[in-house]
């Protein structure tokens, strides 16, 4: 057990599995020589050879669509897309092929395939990095949609997604790769999908995140407690499937629900979790839902992303509003 | 290649290593944070201008100086030397590396010991919890902070007139590392700095101009603290042109102008002493929304803070440029930022000049106290009346209280040899609330120089033992 | 030689004793000339410009945005740059050097009384009484030390803290700075009006409702429009409102006072000043019309409109927005029904008008439809009872139910 970031963690988790499984490959647009823009992949092909860490050409539907094949013929690929904003480029691949296969096959092919990506703003990149497209893919039926927020939900998340025999979008915070850094043991793991992790219990309100806005959420959490207000913050860890028993649990304790994404507004994974919650919940709820979101802009440059993300002010303003409405 | 600022995240960041931002780093350390501390010079940087070019060598110098001349003195004393002292700066060079070496390896081992981790590099806000750390050609980093504390401290202020070029034009952290020892050198600015590098090269055996724009030497200083240290500089063939500033430098001479007439001096080298710059202009503030005020100084109130997560200390904020107040604020702005309720509120803030003779001060002068609201009064005891001054065969100058009318202590003005070493005495009587009765009453060892402080208060209490009281009557009424 | 003028603030109007900066138009250094204005103030009444008294540099600007300033309070030095009339001479002092430091040998025998000192002098405290007040939030000059010189002691800063808790107001939930929270410093009119409310919270408040059948009322205001607006006057209501006010306090003379606790005096007038609250975007204004009794319903409307222009444009003087003698306010405009309003000290009453809608009333017996004005006043309880009131709230029914009434020679 030692301290690690959330992309040394992911590069362990890669390097112990291909260890072990030698069905699994690495494929995607740098991932051989230079060892990933992040670094995730570094030192695999040195370690584990051309054939199985596969440097792919500048062609996210080609490399999707190869991870297809590669797994229908018994392997075991884990695909890295070098920004979610290029997963446009394989949109069909994802959306018509990689979710459809077992469904269209009629159970006869199954699609053990992870496509590792990371989403999200908050580093200065230029446009087309930095968007949260994740509400694409929650509405694509027959793909799970995972989104780890600490470097030991990367690896153990991780290591479940290339166990599981169905396709797996597994999204990465890009400003979390070096930011966030916790306890991850050295030893394989895994942690299960679909099981939400309570990253801070609280009694008067539930704040519901996933990935880097669970850090935004904590802190903001820290400072609301110093104002007297109680948050429990939940770490949804993966999108599809969906911890709904979890949800309910915090919420009938508390009444209060806040949403924060990073992704715009309208049609965001949090309209999902509202709709979801007042039907699960109405009758525990003692006033509307919010939802703390960027606005519906495209994504703007990099000098005014901080007034874009919502910040822990933002979150405290907001929360510290919601906990004071009254019932 | 990677693609935007990807940041690691601090809990604590301290920005500089100098006696403000290691001791904040360490008094964080202590409370609990995990610090990490930036520095542009990085661990050869850690106890700041202070310990590399400030302070210690300058003390180091002043030592050797003050060695070199007294020692003709002692011939009368029955101390009999063959030959004229000399100086070999480069010998000295190599001792005073080996002491400053040493003091920067212990704040090392001390930021070690409690945990800090020291990177390098120039740091520059990018956001209100980030910034940049950027040194040499290595790619930058970006880290995010809960807290930071920035101690950046100062660098000496130049002047347009004399461009500074470290072979002829000087500032006072080039002088302390010349391996010769000038036969010429003008020092411009007259204040603490500029009248402690004056008085050591003097006393090495340097012809020393000093060339001061006010009336006087030390013009922030009251006139009879001064005046001791003026008569010796002219003892020592110190040259000092007051009401003078400098025009011009051709490379061999320095042309100044004393109301209004214009003159030449010709010397090796020019040390430009007027002051000190913080180092504010360069830190990315306006992104966490702090503008320094006309002088580079971050105003700050007793919890230092500049926002609620980031607090200033030291040669940047208000108040003296001093390392003990940069310490002291050190303290205070660790335990602000963990959450404590610290003030920095000094009653008394102590200063020492290592002048010849040494001028201390701590708390108020008397027109400090009065104009403060204090009926205040002074009572001085002089140096010519103490036993440990005549051993010393020191007896310029005087040790003086400033008091309440109640006998409480307000403030302390000491003039002659040691007056460093027991300053510290009246601070704590100050932030004690100490009486003069109390500092009477207290047995101070004979003989030291510290027994001028009874015997002062004695005179302020009006049953003096060493003086005669009609004396302190005169004093008071000629005041 | 030059003289340094101290430029005090002079009495600006009747009864204002102080003013509060609203902005400088002028900065240190700048060079002004006589008259030339140098500072925006706002009384209870009003925002007035300031002219420089003489022509000269600006050394020192002593009060900043927002100071609340004593009549003869200085605003700035100016170094004059010619000649100092006598005239302002006597307005202005030259300014005085700061005091000189005197020393006293004047050892008292008395002893030292514990805790006194002068104001700005600093509590005598240790550092660790110093942290510790600190820690328990105990500002160190509001405690006297029961020490040697009046020195505050651990003792003392945990007996202050002790005493400070139980009368302290609960903790306030700290204002959190970020988006979507705008903090607006209370400033100009709306620190008056926020300042009079709660001074008006003091007056015990009687309230009389009555809703009247408006019809013959609306009939003659349509009769009389064309007229009206032929001569390019607009008419309104308020004007019919207004008359039916004065008519009724001449009658009913008590509400036509103003109530002056401290002498325990009630002043009751002849002529009706008669205010009337218009909102501005500033904040909530009460232009008085002067004499109104003298007034015919066309001229109230004329004049409204003029006042209610300089009001809205913060130009009114201060005479036009003072010496009311009764107020009258129109909640018909907001659109809601009626409201309780609150009267404007000193006087004594206010007349408040709702929005004319249609309702159902009985007429002869028969659900009928028909436009109701609702009337409320509010009377201030020290000076009239119930009874009184509800004569006077009917009076102004009456009026108002036979408008011609309002028409009749003033």
């Amino acid at each position: 057990m030692s301290e690690k970031t959330m992309i040394e963690a992911i590069r362990e988790c890669l390097t112990q599995e291909m260890q072990e499984d030698s069905r699994v490959v690495v494929i995607g647009e740098d991932v051989g020589v230079l060892g990933g823009v992040f670094r995730a992949t570094d030192g695999l092909q040195a370690k584990f050879g051309k054939d199985r860490v596969v440097d792919m050409p500048l062609a996210e539907g080609v490399i999707v669509g190869s991870g297809i094949g590669l797994a229908i013929s018994g392997l075991r690929p884990v695909i890295e897309l070098q920004f979610l904003g290029f997963g446009h480029q394989a949109f069909h691949q994802i959306g018509q092929q990689v979710a459809r296969l077992r469904y269209r096959s009629q159970g006869r092919h199954s699609l053990p395939l992870v496509i590792r990506s990371p989403f999200g703003g908050g580093v200065r990149t230029p446009e087309l990095h930095s968007d949260a497209f994740e509400a694409f893919y929650t509405h694509t039926p027959g793909l799970k949609v995972v989104a780890p927020a600490t470097a030991y939900d990367a690896k153990g998340l991780l290591a479940e997604a290339m166990a599981c025999d169905d396709p797996v979008l597994f999204l990465e915070p890009l400003k979390g790769y070096r930011l966030t850094k916790d306890e991850v043991p050295d030893e394989r793991y895994r942690v299960p999908l679909g099981k939400l992790r309570i990253a801070q219990v609280g009694t008067d309100v539930t704040l519901i995140a996933w990935s880097a806005a669970v850090n935004v959420a904590q802190r903001a959490a820290d400072e609301l407690a110093a104002q007297g207000i109680s948050v429990e913050v939940l770490d949804l860890r993966s999108l599809n499937p969906l911890d709904i028993p979890g949800i309910k649990e915090s919420v009938s304790k508390t009444g209060r629900v806040a949403i924060l994404h990073e992704a715009p507004l309208t049609g965001g994974f949090g309209s999902e979790l509202v709709a979801t919650i007042q039907q699960e919940c109405f009758y525990d709820l003692q006033c509307p839902i919010i939802r703390i979101s960027s606005p519906d802009t495209p994504y703007p440059l990099g000098g005014v992303e901080d007034l874009y993300i919502p910040d822990v002010d933002r979150v405290v303003s907001e929360v510290g509003a919601l906990a004071r409405t009254s019932a | 290649m990677v693609v935007g600022e990807m940041p690691s995240s601090v809990d604590l960041l301290v920005i500089g290593g100098g006696p403000g931002g290691y001791v904040a780093a360490i008094a964080a350390a202590q409370l609990g944070r995990s610090v990490v501390l930036v520095d542009s010079n990085g661990e050869a940087g850690l106890g700041g201008v202070c310990v590399n070019v400030g302070c210690i060598p300058s003390k180091a110098l002043i030592e050797l100086a003050h060695a070199t001349h007294s020692i003709t003195d002692w011939a009368a004393r029955g101390m009999k030397i063959s030959a004229q002292p000399s100086v070999d700066m480069k010998d000295f060079q190599t001792w005073k590396n080996e002491v400053v070496t040493g003091l920067n390896g212990g704040v090392r081992q001390l930021l070690k010991t409690a945990g800090v981790e020291v990177r390098q590099g120039f740091f520059r806000f990018t956001r209100k919890d980030q910034g940049v750390l950027e040194f040499g050609e290595a790619p930058p980093t970006h880290i995010q902070f809960n807290n930071a504390i920035i101690a950046t401290g100062s660098r000496p202020t130049m002047i347009a007139e004399l461009p500074h070029d470290g072979s002829r034009i000087l500032d006072s952290s080039d002088v302390l590392s010349l391996e010769v020892l000038p036969k010429t050198i003008a020092i411009v600015g007259a204040g603490y700095i500029g009248v402690e590098l004056g008085t050591a090269l003097a006393q090495l055996g340097s012809t020393v101009f000093m060339i001061e724009a006010a009336d006087r030497i030390l013009p922030a200083l009251p006139a009879t603290l001064v005046a001791p240290v003026a008569r010796r500089l002219a003892e020592i063939g110190v040259e000092v042109r007051t009401k003078t500033t400098v025009v011009s430098d051709d490379g061999k001479c320095l042309t100044v102008t004393t109301d209004g007439v214009a003159s030449q001096i010709a010397v090796d080298y020019v040390v430009v002493a007027i002051g000190r710059t913080p180092n504010t202009d360069d830190l990315g503030l306006e992104v966490i929304g702090v503008k320094p005020n006309a002088r580079g100084i971050l105003e700050v109130g007793a919890d230092l803070l500049v926002t609620p997560k980031i607090a200033a200390i030291g040669d940047i904020t208000p108040g003296p440029a001093l390392a003990h107040k940069a310490s002291a604020e050190a303290h205070v702005a660790a335990e602000v930022l963990s959450g404590h309720a610290a003030r920095f509120d000094p009653t008394a803030i102590p200063a020492v000049i290592f002048s010849d003779p040494e001028i201390a001060m701590t708390g108020l002068t008397l027109e400090e106290a009065s104009a403060a609201g204090y009926s205040a009064q002074f009572a001085m005891f002089p140096m010519a009346a103490s036993g440990r001054a005549f051993t010393l065969g020191d007896k310029a100058g005087f040790a003086q209280l400033v008091h309440t009318t109640d006998g409480v202590v307000l403030g302390a003005q000491i003039v002659g040899p040691r007056a460093s070493e027991y300053i510290a005495e009246v601070t704590l009587a100050i932030e004690m609330g100490a009486s003069l009765q109390d500092l009477a009453d207290t047995i101070h060892p004979h003989p030291s120089m510290s027994e001028t402080l009874p015997e002062a208060a004695r005179v302020g209490l009006g049953f003096p033992i060493h003086v005669s009281p009609k004396r302190q009557r005169n004093n008071s009424e000629g005041k | 030689m030059s003289q340094i003028v101290d430029y005090k603030l002079a009495d600006v109007g009747e009864g204002i004793a102080e003013a509060e900066v609203i902005e400088w138009l002028v900065a240190v250094g700048d060079l002004v000339s006589e008259d030339q204005p140098v500072i925006v103030v706002e009384t209870d009444k009003s925002q007035i410009e300031i002219p420089a008294p003489v022509s000269g540099k600006v050394i020192e600007l002593c009060v900043v945005a927002g100071d609340v300033l004593a009549v003869g309070s200085s605003l700035m030095k100016i170094e004059a740059s010619g000649e100092v009339s006598n005239d302002i001479s006597a307005h202005a002092s030259p300014a005085t050097p700061s005091p000189i430091a005197v020393t006293t040998n004047d050892k008292s025998d008395s002893p030292s009384t514990p805790g006194s000192r002068a104001t700005n002098v600093r509590p005598l405290a240790s550092p660790s009484t110093r942290r510790l007040a600190a820690s328990l939030g105990v500002v160190l000059e509001d405690v006297l030390g029961s020490g040697p010189n009046g020195q505050i002691t651990f003792e003392d800063i945990q007996a202050a803290s002790a005493t400070a808790e139980p009368t302290t107001s609960p903790k306030v939930t700290p204002i959190v700075f970020g988006p979507g929270v705008t903090v607006i410093p209370l400033r100009g009119l709306r620190r008056q009006i926020a300042a009079s409310m709660s001074q008006a919270l003091t007056i015990p408040h009687i309230l009389e409702f009555k809703e009247i059948d408006a019809t013959a009322l609306l009939a003659l205001r349509s009769d009389l429009t064309k007229d009206f607006e032929a001569q390019g006057q607009k008419l309104s209501v308020t004007p019919f409102l207004m008359r039916a006010c004065v008519l009724a306090l001449a009658k009913h003379k008590t509400f036509n006072a103003r109530f002056d606790s401290e002498a325990a005096e009630i002043a009751q007038f002849e002529n009706v000043n008669l205010g009337f609250a218009t909102a501005t975007d500033d904040g909530l204004i009460v232009p008085v019309i002067q004499n109104a009794q003298n007034l015919s319903v066309k001229e109230l409307a004329q004049e409204t409109d003029n006042l209610v222009a300089l009001a809205k444009s913060r130009k009114a003087s201060l005479a036009q927005l003072s010496g009311g003698t009764f107020t009258l306010t129109n909640f018909g405009s907001f659109g809601t029904w009626l409201g309780t309003p609150i009267i404007h000290a000193p006087e004594v009453a206010i007349a408040g008008f709702g929005r004319i809608t249609e309702k159902v009333l009985a007429v002869d017996g028969i659900p009928t439809v028909r436009m109701v004005l609702p009337i409320v006043v509010a009377a201030d309880h020290r000076v009239n009872d119930g009874a009184h009131l509800g004569a006077f709230v009917s009076e102004i029914a009456d009026l108002l139910l036979r408008p011609l009434s309002l028409l009749e020679n003033k």
